[in-house]
């Protein structure tokens, strides 16, 4: 006895479904069946969003190098304005990328931009010890010419190393 | 709009790169800035990107053979930067299927390519300044 073939068009049949489009789920596949589609940021957005980041703390290092630097005998020389710049510097940087960031997911770049900075596994902003510890792996992708900067260009989940390392993903 | 597929996003990357390289000399002239490895500069150990800029420069300047010892992989972002402009635009006429996502297995055989390119950089980087 054998069975009759399926008749066209039906859903099971042996007909191997097309992959996705791009956009219409995310490159990595979208996870559990019926699970929502995880809307990665672009590179573009990751770029302006650490732009807007490091804009923001640039009065203070240009102010530090402009009143608290001095050149005696052609040696710089450093006052306590260029320290003091440095640590305002260090303190913004501190506040946003970390503890605001860490707590809500967005930097003011990131929120400039529209993206979000999250746990990769469960999705909920990830903490100022861990949005730390990320900033700190970005030395990773800095040592090997920033090439781990350009990861999100082609990594299915978008991610730099450092993101890989920290478990961590930015979404739309 | 559509997401771009990874040739198109690293062939808009290349168009950055070009502009960049266009630029660039100028910056350093009036500057003085850099853009030194890392890693070089850290541990004397060249990169697998090294000479990236240089080459970069180069070939926007014509200099084939210049931006060939400099690094051969900048001939391949530009073939990704030659090929994205006319396949965005046959993709957005019609001409061309969108473009679908590859499956796991493709992804890994890319990924193994891509690691074995980078190795190869990387002798050539180490045979280069090494």
């Amino acid at each position: 006895m054998s069975y009759p073939p399926p008749p066209p068009n039906d859903p099971y049949g042996n007909q191997v479904p097309p992959p996705p489009p791009y956009g219409g789920a995310p490159y990595g596949g979208a996870g559990a069946y019926g699970a929502p589609a995880v809307n990665y940021a672009n590179w573009g957005q990751r770029v302006g969003a650490y732009l807007i980041d490091n804009i923001i703390v640039l009065p203070f290092g240009i102010l530090g190098a402009t009143l608290g630097q001095d050149t005696e005998n052609g040696v710089v020389t450093y006052n306590a304005l260029y320290w003091i710049f440095q640590l305002l510097s260090l303190a913004v940087w501190g506040y946003n990328r970390w503890f605001q960031a860490g707590k809500t997911g967005q930097s003011w770049g990131r929120k400039a931009l529209g993206i979000t900075l999250v746990d990769a596994n469960v999705g909920q902003p990830i903490g100022a010890g861990k949005a730390f510890l990320r900033d700190l792996a970005h030395f990773i992708d800095t040592i090997i010419c920033f090439i781990g900067f350009l990861f999100p260009l082609w990594d299915a989940k978008r991610q730099t190393l450092a993101d890989k390392i920290v478990s961590t993903v930015v979404i739309r | 709009m559509r997401e771009f597929s990874v040739p198109e996003r690293l062939g808009g990357f290349g168009a950055l790169v070009a502009v960049g390289a266009v630029v660039w000399p100028t910056v350093t002239a009036r500057t003085g800035a850099g853009l030194p490895c890392p890693l070089r500069t850290m541990t004397g150990v060249p990169c697998p990107a090294c000479g990236l800029t240089t080459a970069a420069v180069a070939l926007v300047r014509g200099q084939v053979d210049t931006a060939f010892h400099a690094n051969p992989l900048i001939f391949g972002l530009a073939a990704f930067t030659a090929v994205a402009g006319p396949l965005v635009v046959l993709r957005a006429a019609g001409v061309l299927k969108p473009p679908r996502s590859w499956s796991s297995a493709r992804r890994r055989q890319v990924g193994w390519l891509a690691g074995l390119i980078a190795t190869a950089s990387w002798i050539f980087q180490l045979h280069r300044l090494g």
